[in-house]
């Protein structure tokens, strides 16, 4: 034990030391030279008499246990998917981590132009000005498959709406060789019919001149006649 | 088996904010007494204790584990206590007449009882104590309560109040010097 220094209260510099044995704090040795210490000091051994009494007195001031307390935490979003990634296996949490950069791509496709809208645990995803489409944000991996099965089934509808527009256009273009064909032969016709009329109306020309020709002859030989 | 301070700490800070209600329940006596010790009005003591663990919550993520929890814990607690001793008179401890008023009724004796003279005498002793240690200064009645009360070693106060251990010893020894003139004087007195 160190030396104290000598105070005027008990007229010894072992105050601490005191302190250390009143509290049983001593080592065995130190225990054994304080002891030898209080044989020989009247006011160390006096003072600690007084302090034992003093410890028995405080000792009547005890408390029972005070009402349970409760500490109401307000958990953060973040607070909460952090006890849930904690929670769960490592291969269910790189599944919410890859949950989590699904979310990251949406931001950057919102901030890309692409409309997000949040409402009653589903995210509507749409461009600017369209129509959105609504993915269930609570099955994200699971639309996955369901995206590829819904492209497929997209791709294959395509593909019979193409085959039996391709089989409109052609029956549509048979049908309009037909009406051609038909047209050609009526066109046909008709230069034919436009060409026995030429024919005829140039006969029917010539004939009204021959006719003409007579009577004007004939018409002079009686005016010459007359003449004469 | 009981989880340490410190792992139930490290699950806290993992997000399982529920598991720091258990050390809630660990501490929350010891805190209690050590306020109401200190300030001697029960309701300023509860509020004390929830002032201190909210304010360990919070600043969880700070408490870096070279200390033990529950020093860092008391610490808190005796700075919200003396925060709340300046505010009233200048370090002196509440009335223990308005205590007694306000507070915990567990104390008062039960005249009804074969044992009712004892109780009241029990009483009268307690109510000595409570008013000779809430007139010690504030700086000595802490380590006085630590040491009595809560039990804590002379190295574990000192770690609290961030003092050399020989300061701790020489403060009590001086607490008990005057704890003791007081306790003659108020015997005497009645």
């Amino acid at each position: 034990m160190k030396r104290n220094q000598q105070t005027p209260d008990s007229g010894c510099d072992r105050q601490t030391d005191l302190m250390t044995y009143l509290y049983d704090e001593a080592s065995p040795a130190e225990r054994g030279s304080f002891e030898r210490h209080l044989d020989e000091c009247h006011a160390c051994s006096i003072e600690l008499k007084a302090f034992q009494r003093v410890r028995q007195e405080l000792d009547v001031w005890q408390l029972g246990l005070m009402p349970r307390m409760a500490i109401a935490v307000n958990r953060s979003a973040l607070d909460a998917l952090r006890e849930l990634v904690s929670f769960l296996p490592i291969w269910v949490s790189g599944t919410t981590i890859a949950t989590a950069a699904a979310a990251l791509i949406l931001v950057a496709l919102s901030l890309a132009g692409t409309r997000i809208d949040w409402r009653q645990g589903t995210v509507s995803l749409g461009t600017r000005g369209r129509a959105a489409q609504s993915v269930d944000a609570g099955s994200v991996q699971l639309t996955r498959a369901e995206i590829e099965t819904m492209i497929a089934e997209r791709v294959a509808a395509s593909r019979v709406d193409d085959e039996r527009r391709q089989a409109e256009m052609r029956a549509q273009i048979s049908n309009l060789s037909l009406q051609l064909a038909t047209a050609s032969q009526s066109q046909t016709k008709l230069a034919s019919s436009l060409v026995t009329l030429r024919a005829e109306h140039r006969a029917l020309v010539a004939k009204g001149q021959s006719t003409l020709g007579e009577w004007l002859f004939a018409s002079n030989g009686v005016e010459n006649e007359k003449e004469k | 088996m009981d989880l340490s301070d410190d792992q139930i700490i490290e699950r806290t800070l993992a997000g399982e904010t529920e598991a720091f209600n258990t050390l809630v329940r660990r501490w929350e006596n010891p805190i209690y007494g050590l306020s109401l010790r200190m300030l001697g009005c029960d309701q300023d003591a509860r509020d004390v204790c929830q002032e201190t663990f909210l304010a360990a919550f919070r600043n969880l993520r700070k408490f870096r584990g070279e200390a033990k929890f529950s020093s860092w814990l008391y610490r808190i607690a005796l700075n919200a206590c003396h925060s709340r001793l300046r505010r009233q008179d200048g370090g002196a401890a509440r009335s223990l007449d308005h205590e007694d008023e306000d507070g915990r009724t567990s104390d008062l004796p039960d005249v009804s009882s074969e044992d009712a003279r004892e109780r009241i005498e029990r009483h009268q002793r307690t109510t000595i104590v409570r008013r000779a240690l809430q007139g010690l200064p504030a700086e000595m009645r802490q380590v006085i309560v630590m040491k009595e009360y809560e039990e804590l070693t002379f190295a574990e106060i000192a770690e609290i109040l961030q003092i050399p251990v020989s300061t701790v010893k020489s403060r009590l020894y001086t607490g008990l010097q005057q704890l003791r003139a007081r306790l003659e004087h108020m015997r005497g007195s009645l």
